[in-house]
């Protein structure tokens, strides 16, 4: 722009009362004014629009602030729904296993899985997928929910994606692997470091959980664990500790959220199918997990599967 | 290489004067629970602060009052749950603002096909104080704010409105500030254009 050394961004600033703690530059830029009536004239016009704008809404920071704001400053750890949805943090829907997934048998889990085939599964698809493939157009993707359209079965539950943010990762995309009456969900994570969380979910109705512990399968390590109705797997090419870390924080998660305990004589004296087999889902959330509710749903009894 | 440290906006973010002051200020006697129960009243009085600002940032964006204090709710919902990553991060003041984007950018996203605010919901939103005078005057700018692109506004407003400097916008919207310079300057000839065109003017005869 000019021989001194002066730049529309030294105008910029001048004129935002940027360069207050900058003699020197300041001084530099009135001279340059000086000599220079168009970029004194263009200064005067960002200072008169700054000023228009601080006036236009110089009552708004006047006004009392509302309730319903310093109570979100209360509400610490207890965010509304409504904020997990401005996150955009996808829902998932995971429906069971038509009939079976409700009667849970000990030892074997119900459906006809095994948390050492779950493993085997999560490790093996690790192993053989190009994560690259897969991924959906990012948050576009993440932002709806859309039920995977296991549509002959019974139970849904309502899950809303782990977020990852915090730690870096990005749910990039979801899918479902397998067929309808053994499917589990695949999350996929990445980091702006490239590296990827691949986290496996299946439901169960076996009561209690497992921590978090470690297998190997095939080469790969698979980090899984049990939460109430869902059991998970974690893979990640990231260093052993972080993996840890991140299951941590998904088992956390997901423990404030999930469904009240339903007893396994109350199950198992319901018939599959019958909607009073499921707690309200007002009841089966219980009151301190707003946060991501779990949310049994009827969705239709499957043809063929009333007793 | 670790995960947390590999996410690039981290790695940006050295621990900033404003953290190591509230964390000296915060030095307080008492256990531990006790402690952390002081630095989470400091954290929410400091946070308080900026309440009136974001609000109106809000306001200027959305011009919708409503629609403004949602987006500062859900941005302090967000800011508490994530407050153990501010003590990372620069200013509490740019860490906020930040968060308020991100939460504006996913909310106009779920809203894209929604129709733009009428001049009713803007004069609903916007109580003027002063006379007639001024507020016919001060349409103008507003009006033709609204016609800038997005991206040009939302820079505009944080430094002409809120008077951030160009670095804490930068980090604020996630752009480099060579980003920034351009859409400023961008956003400024076309602010000037159209108040030399009479944006207003047109805007008051309506008015009248």
């Amino acid at each position: 722009m000019t021989t001194d050394g002066v730049h529309e961004i030294d105008l910029m600033a001048y004129a935002d009362g940027l360069l207050e703690g900058d003699p020197a530059r300041r001084a530099l830029v009135e001279r340059h004014l000086r000599a220079n009536p168009d970029d004194a004239a263009y200064v005067e016009e960002i200072a008169a629009q700054n000023a228009e704008l601080r006036e236009y809404y110089a009552s708004v920071l006047a006004r009392p602030v509302p309730a319903r704001i310093t109570a979100a400053l209360e509400r610490d750890r207890r965010p509304l729904r409504r904020t997990a949805r401005a996150t955009g943090v996808a829902a998932l829907l995971l429906l069971a296993a038509a009939g079976g997934w409700l009667i849970g048998s000990s030892g074997r889990e119900a459906g006809g899985w095994t948390m050492a085939e779950f493993i085997r599964r999560a490790a093996t698809y690790e192993a053989a997928a190009s994560t690259d493939a897969v991924s959906l157009p990012g948050q576009e993707a993440a932002a709806t929910p859309q039920p995977l359209g296991w549509l002959n079965q019974k139970i849904a539950l309502e899950l809303e994606a782990p977020d990852l943010e915090e730690e870096g990762f990005m749910l990039v995309a979801k899918e479902r692997i397998g067929d309808a009456s053994d499917a589990m969900v695949r999350l996929l994570y990445r980091s702006g470091g490239g590296e990827t969380v691949s986290l496996f979910l299946r439901p169960r109705w076996e009561g209690g959980d497992r921590r978090v512990e470690r297998a190997e399968a095939g080469g790969i390590t698979v980090l899984y664990w049990l939460d109430g109705p869902l059991a998970f797997a974690l893979t990640t090419n990231a260093p052993t500790t972080d993996a840890e870390t991140l299951a941590g924080r998904i088992h956390a998660s997901v423990e404030r959220a999930r469904l009240k305990r339903q007893a396994p004589t109350e199950a198992l004296a319901s018939e599959p199918g019958d909607p009073s087999a499921l707690a309200d889902p007002e009841d089966a959330v219980p009151p301190q997990s707003a946060t991501r509710p779990i949310t049994p749903a009827v969705v239709q009894p499957a043809p063929g599967q009333t007793p | 290489m670790p995960i947390v440290p590999s996410s690039p906006e981290k790695i940006l973010r050295e621990p900033s004067a404003a953290a190591t002051r509230l964390f000296i200020w915060s030095g307080h006697a008492g256990t531990p629970v006790q402690r952390r129960e002081h630095r989470l009243d400091e954290l929410k009085w400091m946070i308080s602060r900026q309440i009136p600002h974001l609000r109106r940032y809000a306001l200027a964006l959305t011009r919708n009052g409503d629609r403004a204090d949602d987006l500062v709710q859900d941005c302090l919902e967000r800011a508490l749950l994530k407050r153990h990553l501010w003590h990372r991060r620069g200013s509490l003041r740019s860490w906020l603002f930040r968060m308020l984007f991100r939460t504006y950018v996913d909310d106009r996203r779920r809203r894209r096909d929604e129709t733009p605010a009428t001049p009713e919901v803007l004069d609903g939103a916007v109580s003027m104080p002063a006379g007639q005078e001024s507020r016919l005057e001060f349409r103008s700018i507003v009006d033709a704010l609204a016609r800038l692109p997005e991206e040009q506004r939302v820079v505009v407003l944080l430094v002409g409105l809120e008077g951030l400097a160009y670095d804490e916008v930068a980090e604020i919207v996630g752009v480099p500030i060579g980003t920034v310079r351009s859409r400023l300057s961008r956003g400024r000839h076309a602010l000037r254009e159209l108040r030399a065109s009479g944006v207003g003017r047109r805007r008051l005869e309506r008015v009248k």
